[in-house]
């Protein structure tokens, strides 16, 4: 795998959008499974990281807006 | 008691508010409780699901907290606990930390540094057109649609979209470090 494919696979697991399966367990997205566990201590740093800049453009990371969408029943 | 304690008392009485901002101040010493398992599960579905059931209890009259923090300490459990459900469930127990290690201290309220957040936006600010219009959306929005949707809204492909996401986050940490940031150290 090249860097610059590394570097997508991580960026696509890295948001904290979440679906949901049919047990109604939040699941991780498709590109996690296609992940080295080396790569996802990697994911690990780059989710901490996007949390941090979501928080400083809109007040609240993406993990804390996603469940109130579904508190809200989003 | 403690701010934590406060806020989840709030929340007991059905404030969501309240409950947005205990989940703001216990999300970091949740998530990096995760990191020793993060070979083994996906840390952002755990942090979700601890928290959507920190709801559930926050609204069950007949369940009660006691002691400094008693929030926190129980949804780091249920974390734990989540992890290493999760982790037999999809057959990675190998991955999976020993079970007798004692779990890391996590500071309930990290120290902020009130510089960062503005240096964060200056260094998104001066990023080009697409990787900064890419980023943005992601930021924003990322957390409520897939990808997939987003670059259709941007005219941009999955991959292009991704693309210049990386780009934009390459450029963004360079600009961190040039200010003696290093992107290890951000989060609050």
């Amino acid at each position: 795998m090249s860097e610059r494919e590394r570097d997508l696979l991580l960026e696509a697991a890295a948001s904290a959008h979440r679906e949901i399966d049919r047990e109604g367990r939040i699941v991780p997205p498709p590109a996690w499974y296609d992940m080295a566990p080396e790569q996802r201590v990697e994911l690990f740093q780059l989710q901490l990281a996007t949390r941090a800049m979501e928080r400083a453009v809109s007040g609240a990371s993406g993990t804390v807006r996603s469940v109130l969408r579904r508190i809200a029943g989003f | 008691m403690s701010r934590i304690d406060e806020l989840f008392a709030v929340a007991r009485t059905g404030d969501v508010t309240a409950f947005k901002n205990w989940m703001g101040s216990v999300e970091l010493p949740i998530r990096l409780s995760l990191r020793r398992f993060a070979r083994a599960v996906d840390a952002e579905s755990i942090v979700q699901e601890t928290l959507l059931r920190m709801w559930v209890l926050a609204n069950d009259e007949e369940r009660t907290l006691e002691g400094e923090n008693a929030s926190l300490r129980f949804a780091l459990g249920v974390a734990r606990n989540l992890a290493r459900s999760e982790a037999r469930r999809m057959g990675r127990e190998t991955l999976l930390p020993p079970e007798d290690l004692p779990d890391i201290e996590v500071p309930p309220d990290p120290p902020s540094d009130p510089r960062l957040h503005g240096v964060i936006l200056e260094c998104i600010e001066k990023l080009a057109k697409k990787p900064l219009a890419a980023l943005r959306l992601r930021l924003t929005e990322g957390q409520a649609r897939s990808d997939r949707t987003l670059a259709f809204r941007l005219g941009m492909t999955t991959n292009t979209f991704l693309q210049n996401i990386v780009r934009a986050r390459r450029q963004v940490a360079a600009c961190l470090e040039r200010q003696g940031i290093t992107v290890e150290g951000i989060w609050l």
